[in-house]
């Protein structure tokens, strides 16, 4: 965290605290070792077609699984090395593991007790998991065939050094399967970061529509299975219908967007001159702290 | 064996799901019968764990429809 200033290395301990304390909710519940996915999901809308591997019949996590493979859409993983940033309790990267074939898969995660339940759950002949900061990537250059980003970095309160980090650490040629909650206002700067740091964009839409379904269909089960007897706030995290990050999620303002882009081949690391402006750098940093205050789910 | 196994998970579901155990039949299908979702299958497997004192992979109950299935997986996990 040393390239951040107080606020933002306050703001990431606070999303540290934030997860860690969820799992410690979770380990008290009977579900703990079968919640992989933190994410909200994307349910599959009248007239659309589901997309990737067809899973068994009773797996529990369709939303999530539809949202992992909506992003990586038409991209191959086999034989790849795939690392995943923000990689929570492992879900995405359990699914890369069973469906996709990869040489290997990393993931990253600020929260010591997500990436614990990871090393418990995952074969380690098949996946890494490493506790770090996803603004200073503690791999090596091109260390990486893609990356996965999946709902986390609207959290991190120096953006900037994220897409560097996913910049440096896919190989030219690799992909950057990306989608998270974006306020529209930001998105014209983040399109232009990264077509900066030598990613061209294959897909670049919002698919609020299909997240917020999910959150419609799935959000009040999930809060009252992980939250019914453990006297923490879930409102938000599970984005139930009424709480102020399901208003959020479904204001106009803000768009939850994939973004996936394929690293030029050929492209070389970027300057270290500033990519953001002051404006768009407090954007950004403004609805990371936005995220993280409704991501609390008040338990210290 | 199969019947007691059978007669306990009738009876979990019914208590999860809040209907009669007459409503549990073996070829009950969770999800299209019995308007189960995953998270009630995992309440009635993690109790199920405790009482026959087996352990049920999670990727074990990704396959299961029925509450025959169910039974016959706690019965093969006790052997």
């Amino acid at each position: 965290m040393g390239h951040l200033d107080r606020a933002g290395q306050e703001l990431k301990q606070h999303q540290a605290a934030n997860f860690d304390q969820l799992a410690e909710t979770i380990a008290e519940t009977p579900f703990d070792r079968h919640v992989r996915f933190l994410n909200f999901g994307y349910a599959v809308l009248d007239g659309e077609a589901p997309v990737g591997p067809e899973l068994p019949r009773g797996y529990p996590n369709r939303e999530s699984a539809q949202l992992l493979f909506r992003v990586i859409g038409d991209v191959s993983l086999t034989g790849r090395r795939v690392g995943e940033y923000g990689c929570g309790r492992g879900g995405n990267l359990d699914l890369i593991t069973r469906y996709h074939q990869p040489a290997y898969v990393t993931g990253l995660d600020i929260a010591g007790k997500a990436v614990a339940f990871c090393c418990r759950t995952q074969d380690p002949s098949k996946a890494g998991f490493v506790h770090g900061d996803a603004e200073a990537v503690p791999c090596a250059d091109g260390a990486f065939d893609a990356v996965v980003s999946v709902e986390t970095s609207c959290t991190y309160p120096d953006i900037e050094s994220f897409y560097r980090e996913v910049a440096r650490t896919i190989r030219p040629g690799g992909w950057f399967l990306y989608t998270d909650l974006f306020e529209r206002r930001f998105l014209p700067a983040a399109r232009r970061v990264l077509d900066q740091l030598g990613f061209d964009l294959a897909e670049d839409c919002s698919i609020s529509a299909n997240v917020l379904a999910a959150r419609q269909a799935r959000a009040a089960r999930q809060q009252a299975a992980f939250g019914s007897s453990s006297g923490v706030e879930l409102d938000n995290f599970t984005g139930v219908v009424g709480s102020e990050l399901y208003d959020y999620l479904a204001d106009e303002s803000t768009s939850y967007q994939i973004l996936r882009g394929r690293r030029r081949p050929g492209a070389t690391q970027a300057g270290p001159s500033p990519l953001l402006d002051d404006q768009e750098r407090r954007l950004a940093r403004d609805g990371a702290a936005r995220a993280v205050r409704m991501l609390d789910i008040g338990r210290r | 064996m199969s019947d007691a196994t059978f007669e306990w998970v009738r009876s979990r579901f019914a208590e999860v799901l809040e209907v009669e155990p007459a409503e549990v039949q073996p070829d009950s299908r969770f999800a299209d019968d019995l308007d189960a979702d995953s998270i009630d299958l995992i309440e009635v497997v993690n109790g199920a764990e405790k009482e026959f004192g087996v352990v049920v992979e999670e990727h074990e109950l990704y396959d299961l429809e029925t509450v025959q299935e169910l039974v016959d997986l706690l019965e093969r996990s006790r052997k």
